[in-house]
């Protein structure tokens, strides 16, 4: 009896988790001759940037978080000062190389509210799942690229209760391109990139070799966007 | 005629460049004392290092009962691990050094001094101890020189000291300054790095570090410090350091790092005024932009 009740709950938590975990949408990669083919109107829009801050991956439990939270809380007040300011540019830039494309590309010029956008219904893989007609419209445009930075920061892998090393700087974002008649992606790509100190990262306040890094890592994300646009 | 919007941008431009005068104070008369050892210290630079990775150690979730001894025993294995590989990376990448083995060999730290003075514009003595001194401000270094991978940039980490003479405990500089050598061009009839381009390179390197701690601690405080990310050429690659740009020229740019360092770093040709002489700085970006913007 306390066996099959085990089971039962193990089938019903197993169902939940699998709920939660969406498939994932894979990259769908630019055609060569894509910019040769398009010439319709492309918007330029960019997901309001989220504030930098930590992550402890791996500190799985509730009193494992929170020692790592209460272990690295001055690092955490450090990176939550750090600016973005300099990520801002990106949408102009990857505008300007869309025009050298001879693309007419139009600028969103507000940050996007991801979350207010609206769902789509069914969306499937390989269709985006946000509706981003109104992007289109306000543009006048047929297709919007979209540059939805998701997280800055710095992350600092756990065991448990043990961290694995030092905190790394990351960035992490995805860039896609919505043909908005049928929502389809053109491309999609993702950007996962992380950055060590140099040297010595335990240097409180202002943690000044993380903090470099995490600078190096903006410019490296911004290349790595733009070079995926033009390589 | 000049219009007001024209007459207030000149004032503007007058009131900086004389700020900038001003800032700028006399140097003192200037000792360095020459460092102490009997060899220069070179070290290859991994391509970890190049890289800005480092590993990563993963350890089993502790039992609650073995959480003290998991954070103590992580802690010790870490340490000794890390340090370790650290010196196997160190091991292996100072392979790269072995070209140059008898022209390192040979370069005694004082030597190095006296000839690097010697390509200063600065009036500057060269002192045994600090104690000989007699006035004005004195130097002490302590360099280490780092060769990468491709044989193609070095890098000079110098330890500085400046303090007025008999003020050692209230330095005016105490840290390290970087000089980045401008890469080998690839491919071109000076692209191998020979024994005899390592040492004139570590020579100019060294008399640069001079020259960059001695501007930085006569140009007084700067209103108008703003930091970037500055991109600089290492090899055939680019790197970013986050500082506050105070000098350029010779297509370099000098800034003060978020750890207060100050690094000299070579950029692009259009980024900075070119020059023949390889290690040269000038007046600070925003005066250059200001007086390129006015066409003089």
């Amino acid at each position: 009896m306390v066996r099959s009740f085990a089971a039962a709950c193990l089938v019903v938590a197993a169902l939940l988790l699998q709920g939660c975990a969406g498939p994932r949408q894979q990259p769908v990669s630019l055609p060569a001759d894509y910019f040769a083919t398009k010439t319709d109107r492309i918007a330029v829009a960019m997901v309001a940037l989220p504030k930098p801050d930590t992550e402890f991956p791996g500190a799985g439990c509730l009193l494992c978080l929170a020692a790592a939270s209460a272990a690295n809380r001055q690092v955490t007040v450090a990176v939550q000062a750090w600016p973005i300011d300099d990520v801002r540019p990106l949408k102009s830039e990857v505008a300007a190389l869309l025009k050298a494309k001879s693309q007419q590309a139009i600028e969103v010029a507000e940050p996007v509210e991801i979350d207010k956008i609206k769902d789509r219904s069914n969306a499937e893989l390989g269709f985006a799942r946000k509706d981003f007609s109104s992007l289109g419209t306000s543009a006048g445009a047929g297709r919007v690229l979209v540059i939805h930075v998701a997280a800055l920061g710095a992350w600092r892998n756990y065991s448990a209760y043990i961290p694995n090393g030092p905190p790394v700087a990351v960035f992490k974002a995805q860039a896609y391109i919505v043909n908005l008649s049928n929502h389809k992606y053109e491309w999609y790509q993702e950007f996962d990139l992380t950055q060590a100190a140099e040297g010595a990262w335990d240097e409180p306040p202002k943690f000044p070799g993380l903090t470099n890094a995490y600078f190096q890592l903006i410019e490296r994300g911004k290349d790595s966007i733009k070079k995926a646009i033009a390589p | 005629m000049i219009g007001p919007g024209r007459a207030s941008v000149l004032v503007s431009l007058w009131l900086l460049l004389s700020c900038e005068a001003l800032a700028q104070q006399p140097v003192p008369a200037l000792s360095v004392v020459r460092p102490a050892g009997e060899r220069v210290t070179w070290r290859g630079i991994s391509p970890d290092e190049m890289a800005g990775s480092q590993g990563a150690m993963f350890y089993p979730a502790p039992s609650a009962l073995g959480f003290l001894a998991a954070i103590l025993t992580h802690a010790a294995i870490a340490q000794g691990s890390r340090e370790a590989e650290r010196k196997a990376r160190q091991q292996v990448a100072d392979k790269v050094l072995e070209p140059y083995a008898t022209v390192i060999a040979d370069m005694v730290p004082a030597r190095l001094l006296d000839a690097a003075l010697g390509k200063l514009e600065l009036k500057v003595r060269a002192a045994d101890t600090a104690t000989a001194v007699d006035g004005g401000w004195i130097i002490e270094m302590q360099p280490i020189f780092s060769l990468a991978p491709d044989q193609r940039t070095i890098v000079l980490d110098n330890a500085m000291k400046l303090y007025a003479a008999g003020q050692g405990d209230a330095p005016l500089f105490a840290n390290i300054v970087r000089v980045v050598s401008v890469p080998r061009p690839e491919g071109g009839p000076d692209a191998a790095m020979t024994s005899e381009a390592l040492l004139d390179e570590s020579v100019q390197m060294l008399a640069h570090s001079i020259e960059v701690v001695v501007h930085h601690a006569t140009r007084g405080a700067q209103s108008a410090d703003v930091p970037k990310t500055q991109r600089y050429r290492f090899g055939d690659g680019e790197k970013m350091e986050r500082g506050v740009p105070f000098a350029s020229g010779c297509n370099r740019v000098v800034l003060r790092t978020l750890r207060d360092w100050l690094m000299s770093v070579p950029v692009r040709s259009e980024e900075g005024p070119g020059c023949a002489a390889g290690y040269r700085i000038a007046v600070s970006p925003a005066t250059a932009a200001a007086a390129a913007a006015t066409g003089n």
